[in-house]
């Protein structure tokens, strides 16, 4: 059942796809893994099979790397949730002892072993919680995108977007052209920092063109743009009907009637995988909050174990590719497979990509960097961790008796113990514990280990009815 | 703004939400506690759900729970698809799929 | 309550004295054992500092599975773990209202094979021997008590007294307790060494030294590493378990259940999650992930509508055990004034009541129970 290969890629978005296909096109056995059946990742996710989607760039960026990887010869494992990562060579130099990944897949349990890794699993939208943010009707912005993009349909029929990043501007473009009314659109950042962005994004003036063809559009048709406003709740009955906005500054809030919110404060690079296999990690909100210790070429603290793309450093999809090739060189460099002067000379096409698309992807990380400020707006009785029901209240409770630190607030609370394993609130609950014990780096982050996501125990088991006889455990 | 309000609440009686220039594969039908829906082979059960107007998905320990990332990620949209746990924002619709709250 | 309980009772919050260069007591590390000595030792009038590399109750204690009254340990521990389930489940009446969710409920050890009978029948002996109130019930009756289980059950020992806690809020219980008797409480203070002098010991931390005229270790798995800081040997091995938890599922389940192997143990929690702790080892050759496939094989097996949840969450937990599998219990020989508690596996269930008899016999009391002196370990001087 476990398979052995050179290179195994986690997550087949930007970075993962050019870092199979860079390594698989120069020999080496690499086998790509995803959860989705098919590669794209959430910049470029595929449509499902059969639907077709009006081409847009994004769509195209995404087909010239699905099909480079068709050519490339990696084997990909498309629909596999991949549930425990251990193993790795050890710290000091000697035998060296392969990654071991283990999925479900569509055929039931399957285990990998790889020599070298490649974490590419992208990035969560961050939702700081308001008041009603739990109401049907409220979703993220990065599910907004999804929705319009990958499944062709509108989060609702009059939708307020609301938030920070490039996404903003991106959803409520698409939900405009999409044809539904776009109430208003409740941008956290003024217009001063989307100054302060412009010259990084004149280094990509694509993307420029594009986002001020978007602000052209919401002018033309006079859709309430209101710049450092945030929202202060949503409300509603069983369903959202309504959103409350004000001004960052204070002053009078105003509401917009509307069946969707579409919100999102920003994006968080997902770093359970790289956590499960102890790479060292740091604090850095500029790329996005915790993130691995990498080297440029996104070699971990970890031998062999490397994380490109949005995971390692918040840089955007245009930069993901680059950062996935850079890696796959080092991973073959490493592995001996590259000899070192044919590695310099290949990294230098990428390292000059990366260098050449990570300007705009900084300004946006940064702008979508955790505002403190947006604690305010978590009421008391608000719910920060959904799965547990867990309130701001209860939280500041088990701060005043004593937890200081995060896997201590869980224990204490429960708050992100449940199915979301803290992806959902663990930003909100670190900040706040964080402003009680000085720094997120003392706040510290939830432990990870397996399952690095919940998994149905029959699939687990992968096989029909239990048999008569109880299973024999082998003994150690 | 009340006029706005009752006209936003008269286009949601009415009319898809899915985009009008996307091709989709044939229709069939799935069920929502016993409901029949009909939905395109291959979208998601959750886009299928918020389709036929049903946002509510369950009742959490703190709030009755909702698709929420899309995403596979928050773990909001859990319910049971014949009868096994599955996150409906990743389960593609199929013909005769019965679907209910976890 | 805490005078039918023979322990100590609070006298009234006293005002915290100023900080003094010196202690009666340190404690090193602060789990179930810790905080327990520590709380006894304070209630005896003691002025005790109990020290922590991490926070309260954050390491084996907090990740501890709860179960109670469930180990087929040695006979001769079952007083001491029938105390210990006492003592959590009116852990209010002695810690100043803290608790753990205690609850009692029957528990069910269970054999699959004709082998795991045998097992059964002998270890019910020797716990009936022993005073406990064990049945050999059939696998028909063990489903009349316990309506999830399987129907391959061949035989089964139905103890009326077990129970779970939830061992996550240990940390928070003790807290007030210990701080209203007037223990400092030094949470994330490593110790990296000890001096032995005439006036007793003197701690090397990071953020300066602490002074106390008596010395308790209390290092779950790190207990032989404390050892060692005296010079002493402690014959002691460090053991994994695996805690594994499931999403919350409609209540079904209403006892404890275990496996007559001793491998598995299992119970599902107030708010639906299920527990399944785990107890082979899993640091040899086997992948992680294929012994965590059997050991959810094995509970989905016993109680078949697991099969119908997700695995959310599982984690390991570190556990010193010495060479007989009896506590270390007692002075540490040689040594005056220094006094060493744990390495007995599963040792949260009677934590609470090794650490009061402990601290009763610091105090200069008759412990209530017999300690386990760790003189009867073949220990050796380190070279």
């Amino acid at each position: 059942m476990s398979v052995a290969c050179d290179i195994a890629v986690l997550g087949a978005g930007p970075a993962g796809m050019a870092a199979a296909t860079e390594a698989a096109r120069r020999g080496a056995r690499v086998v790509l893994l995803d959860e989705y059946p098919a590669p794209g990742g959430q910049a470029h996710r595929a449509a499902p099979p059969g639907f077709r989607m009006p081409a847009d760039s994004d769509r195209r960026a995404g087909d010239r790397l699905r099909h480079a990887l068709a050519l490339s010869g990696a084997e990909l494992r498309l629909g596999h949730r991949v549930w425990d990562l251990a193993g790795g060579p050890p710290a000091q130099a000697g035998i060296s002892r392969p990654f071991r990944i283990a999925s479900l897949g569509p055929q039931g349990p399957a285990a990998l072993e790889a020599r070298a890794l490649i974490l590419c699993p992208g990035a969560q939208e961050r939702i700081i919680p308001f008041p009603g943010w739990t109401l049907p009707g409220v979703i993220g912005l990065a599910a907004a995108s999804i929705l319009l993009k990958a499944q062709g349909v509108l989060p609702g029929r009059r939708a307020v977007v609301a938030g920070v990043g490039p996404l903003l501007l991106a959803v409520a473009a698409r939900v405009m052209k999409a044809g539904a009314e776009l109430a208003a659109v409740v941008d956290l950042a003024g217009p001063a920092e989307w100054q302060a962005a412009l010259p990084a994004l004149a280094s990509r003036p694509d993307l420029l063109m594009r986002g001020l063809a978007w602000r052209a559009r919401l002018a033309s048709r006079s859709v309430a743009v209101l710049r450092a406003h945030r929202v202060l709740a949503a409300e509603g009955g069983r369903v959202l009907e309504r959103v409350r906005v004000a001004p960052l500054s204070g002053g009078a809030p105003e509401e917009f009637d509307c069946d969707a919110l579409c919100i999102g404060h920003g994006l968080v690079p997902a770093t359970e995988a790289a956590r499960c296999l102890g790479a060292a990690h740091c604090y850095a909100p500029r790329d996005g909050g915790w993130v691995p210790v990498l080297d440029k070429d996104g070699r971990s603290s970890v031998p062999l174990l490397y994380v490109a793309g949005d995971a390692g450093s918040l840089r955007g999809a245009a930069a993901a590719p680059a950062s996935g090739r850079l890696a796959a060189l080092a991973a073959l460099a490493d592995l001996g497979r590259l000899p070192p002067r044919r590695h310099a000379r290949a990294r230098l096409g990428p390292a000059l990509a990366h260098a050449h698309a990570v300007r705009p992807g900084a300004a946006m990380a940064a702008m979508m960097a955790l505002r403190p400020a947006l604690l305010d707006g978590i009421a008391p009785e608000t719910v920060v961790c959904r799965c547990e029901g867990v309130t701001r209240r209860d939280i500041e409770q088990a701060i005043g008796a004593g937890a200081r630190e995060m896997n201590q607030l869980g224990r204490f609370t429960r708050c992100g113990t449940g199915p979301c394993q803290g992806r959902l609130c663990g930003e909100a609950a670190a900040e706040l514990l964080a402003g009680r014990v000085g720094g997120r780096e003392r706040a510290g982050f939830l432990t990870t280990h397996p399952p690095l996501r919940p998994v149905p125990i029959e699939m687990l088991l992968g096989e029909p009815a239990p048999a008569d006889t109880a299973p024999v455990l082998a003994p150690a | 703004m009340v006029i706005r309000g009752i006209a936003a609440i008269l286009t949601a009686m009415m009319g898809s939400l899915r985009i009008r220039d996307v091709l989709r594969p044939a229709e069939v039908t799935f069920t929502w506690q016993g409901r029949p829906f009909r939905a395109p082979v291959g979208e998601s059960l959750a886009t299928a759900l918020l389709e036929a107007g049903i946002r509510c998905l369950g009742e959490g320990p703190g709030a009755p729970r909702a698709a929420f990332c899309m995403a596979g990620s928050c773990q909001q949209c859990l319910v049971r698809v014949d009868g096994r746990p599955a996150q409906a924002c990743l389960v593609p619709v199929r013909a005769g799929m019965a679907a209910e709250p976890a | 309550m805490s005078a039918s309980l023979g322990i100590p009772a609070p006298s009234a919050p006293t005002p915290r004295r100023a900080p003094e260069p010196g202690f009666d007591a340190a404690v090193v590390g602060a789990g179930v054992m810790g905080c327990s000595v520590a709380l006894h030792l304070a209630y005896g009038g003691m002025r005790v500092a109990l020290l922590d590399r991490g926070p309260l109750c954050g390491g084996a204690t907090g990740a501890d599975a709860g179960l109670l009254g469930v180990q087929a340990s040695p006979p001769v521990l079952l007083p001491y773990a029938r105390r210990g389930q006492e003592m959590w489940l009116h852990m209010a009446a002695w810690a100043g209202g803290g608790h753990v969710q205690a609850v009692a409920c029957p528990g069910l050890s269970l054999a699959f094979t004709e082998r795991d009978a045998v097992l059964l029948q002998e270890s019910a002996q020797l716990q009936r021997q022993a005073g406990a109130p064990v049945m050999l019930i059939s696998g028909g009756r063990a489903m009349e008590i316990e309506p999830g289980l399987t129907d391959k059950v061949l035989l089964a020992a139905h103890c009326p007294a077990a129970g779970f806690a939830s061992a996550h809020l240990t940390g928070r219980a003790f807290r007030s307790a210990l701080l209203t008797a007037g223990v400092e409480v030094f949470e994330d203070r490593p110790v990296s060494a000890v001096d032995q002098h005439r006036a007793g010991f003197t701690l090397a931390t990071p953020t300066g030294a602490v002074h106390a005229r008596r010395l308790v270790l209390a290092g779950g798995a790190r207990l032989g590493e404390m050892a060692g800081w005296l010079g002493f040997h402690l014959p002691i091995r460090v053991r994994s378990r695996r805690i594994l938890v499931t999403d919350r599922m409609r209540p079904m389940m209403r006892t404890v259940l275990s496996m007559a192997t001793e491998q598995l143990h299992l119970a599902q929690h107030g708010n639906g999650t299920a527990m399944i702790d785990s107890f082979w080892p899993e640091m040899g050759e086997r992948p992680r992930d294929e012994t965590l496939r059997e050991a959810v094989r094995l509970a989905a097996f016993a109680i078949p509508m697991l099969r119908a949840a997700r695995l959310l969450r599982t984690w390991p937990v570190l556990e010193a055990e010495t060479v007989d599998a009896l506590p270390a219990l007692g002075p540490v020989p040689g040594v005056p004034g220094a006094w060493i508690i744990g390495g007995v596996p599963a040792g949260y269930a009677s934590g609470p009541c090794f650490g009061m008899l402990l601290a009763q016999a610091m105090l200069g009391l008759e412990p209530e129970l017999p300690l386990f002196p760790v003189d009867r370990l073949p220990a050796r001087e380190i070279a």
